[in-house]
């Protein structure tokens, strides 16, 4: 099966939060009480009930203010953390490259809600579940089992948000982001392409990674893992060899030696 | 974040606070009984008898905090080496049952002391014989114990657990040490049984303990307040390697989380409950005295099994916030 991605054009974007509404909509998922904290931003934050959020980013280029948009929901990594710290194995990726929460299978450990880089899977405090975008292939509602765009991509009146096929999708985006490079954005990068084996969301980011509050470069959770495994029981046996083997082993022949030399004056 | 919304919260901290105690005072009293002999048989059965309880109930306090506790079995519908959850399930499953083993083959083996003439051939003998060599087999599956939570909580996105490879290394000296000061506590609680006039606690210790000989000695307890000076002592350097590399890492928030602990949020736990109570007070205590007087040896203990409790609750927190 052909991989497929996302492609997310922050350029193009008005910010009119359609594919937040769409999303809600297609899920059946329920409105957030909010409270207006002096932003359009709203809801502040991903959860188990909103899956995909825009975000509003203020920052100076020129000596001018600039106003951002960043499309917040699940990256659906090739390397996805979540799945590999899962201990139930609930945690899967489609054949297209999407990573889905089994929730017939998921016990609400919470250990992908720390594992995962970009903050996105979260508890749902009423079902008990981990919950996050599914690229709608949730079952029931997969939209693209029936052909369809996922519901965020269909709602864009802009086109920023493009579904199809993985690499043709890279291709558009590198072509985007050489047409931002000579339009003079020079820190243009296409996030996603390399980033964790490749994602299946692609951002054309006009400047920086960090100015979109993107990590630069996103690590495996499971990175290292050996190592941090290793340096547990190595303390372990530094304690076994050094404290323990001093007080309960050296300490009683010594004073056994001791001992003996009084008997012998 | 408050404390309502983070998806790792209290019962995780007392639950790896308990399991490491379970499993410090497993590796600590095992190893004495290997290095000073048979005067520390009953430590060492001490440490099995009060440690199981104690992971159980920290299991049970992680199961409490699962989203669907109903479905806590889905843990057993896989073994996965990579996810540490998975891992730490089946190194608990393994220790508590090898440990419930070595338990029944202690009772046989009392029991066969006393009474021979019930027991057909060698029995005994053999039992005494398996726990020994499930004793053995125990111990990796305590040091496991002991470091799955540090790994677990390193095997994230949190800088705070993940800059550095040495959480483990630190959750490791801390629970060694919380194991020590529970075996210290334990040992009191024993002697002061033995000296109770209640019949029916006096006879369930002989039962368990298979010997009429079952306190722990006033030497016994002055080693393990030596031994508790040397694994808090390993704490301490552990604790300043792991400030020293978040600080240099230069991941992405590490130096934030530095801030967090040592100046920031958690800075007045971080340094008196941590460093202060858990690590300093017991140090300071412990080596004026060289662990001669009781009160020195208990309020010692007391200070490390609660700074162990804050070393948990700081990090677990910290790397939420």
């Amino acid at each position: 099966m052909t991989e497929k991605a996302i492609l997310y054009d922050p350029t193009k974007c008005t910010a009119c939060r359609g594919c937040q509404v769409a999303c809600k909509q297609w899920n059946e998922h329920e409105g957030e009480e909010t409270e207006n904290y002096g932003t359009y931003e709203n809801p502040p934050d991903l959860s188990a009930e909103t899956w995909v959020k825009m975000s509003f980013i203020e920052t100076e280029r020129n000596g001018k203010l600039a106003w951002l948009f960043a499309r917040r929901a699940c990256m659906h990594c090739e390397e996805a953390s979540c799945s590999i710290v899962c201990p139930t194995g609930a945690i899967f990726k489609t054949d297209e490259g999407f990573v889905h929460i089994d929730q017939d299978w998921c016990i609400g450990c919470g250990n992908c809600v720390q594992a995962c880089p970009f903050n996105v899977p979260h508890k749902d405090e009423h079902i008990g579940t981990a919950r996050k975008c599914t690229a709608c292939t949730s079952v029931g509602l997969n939209r693209q089992a029936a052909g369809l765009d996922p519901a965020c991509v269909k709602s864009c009146p802009p086109d920023a948000l493009t579904f199809g096929n993985r690499n043709e999708l890279v291709s558009k985006g590198n072509q985007r982001v050489a047409d931002l490079k000579a339009e003079g954005y020079t820190n243009a990068y296409l996030y996603g392409e390399h980033e964790l084996d490749g994602l299946h969301v692609l951002y054309v980011l006009d400047d920086s990674p960090e100015v979109y509050d993107l990590p630069k470069s996103p690590q495996l959770a499971s990175k290292d893992i050996i190592g941090k495994w290793l340096t547990g029981i190595a303390t372990a046996g530094v304690i076994a060899a050094l404290p323990l083997w001093f007080v309960f082993k050296r300490k009683q022949q010594l004073e056994a030696e001791q001992s003996k030399t009084k008997g012998g004056v | 974040m408050s404390l309502g919304e983070m998806s790792w919260n209290i019962p995780l901290w007392f639950d790896i606070w308990l399991a490491g105690m379970a499993g410090g005072a497993y590796l600590v009293a095992f190893l004495a009984h290997q290095y000073g002999g048979s005067a520390y048989r009953n430590l060492f059965r001490l440490s099995v008898y009060t440690g199981v309880p104690l992971a159980i109930i920290g299991v049970l306090l992680l199961v409490i905090d699962l989203g669907t506790p109903i479905w806590f079995w889905h843990l057993f519908g896989n073994f996965l080496p990579v996810a540490v959850m998975s891992m730490g399930t089946w190194v608990l499953v393994a220790f508590l049952v090898i440990a419930f083993v070595m338990m029944i083959m202690w009772v046989i083996e009392g029991d066969g002391a006393r009474n021979p003439d019930a027991y057909k051939g060698n029995m005994p003998n053999m039992a005494r014989r398996i726990s020994g060599l499930l004793a053995w087999i125990n111990l990796i599956f305590a040091v496991l114990l002991i470091t799955y939570p540090g790994a677990l909580l390193a095997s994230t996105s949190q800088p705070i657990w993940s800059s550095t490879i040495l959480l483990p290394a630190l959750f490791v000296a801390s629970a060694a040490a919380t194991g020590v000061a529970l075996l210290i506590l334990m040992a009191f609680i024993m002697n002061a049984i033995n000296k109770s006039s209640s019949t029916i606690l006096n006879s369930t210790v002989k039962w368990l303990f298979g010997s009429t000989d079952w306190q722990i000695s006033t030497a016994s307890i002055g080693q393990l307040a030596k031994s508790l000076i040397g694994i808090v002592t390993v704490q301490a350097v552990i604790l300043i390697g792991y400030i020293i590399w978040l600080n240099a890492s230069g991941t992405a928030g590490s130096s934030e989380a530095l801030s967090l602990l040592t100046t920031g949020t958690l800075a007045i736990p971080f340094w008196i409950a941590i460093v202060g109570i858990g690590i300093a007070l017991p140090l300071l205590m412990l080596l004026t005295n060289w662990g001669k007087a009781t009160l020195v040896i208990l309020t010692s203990a007391s200070c490390v099994l609660l700074g162990g409790l804050a070393l948990r609750a700081v990090m677990i927190v910290g790397g939420q916030l």
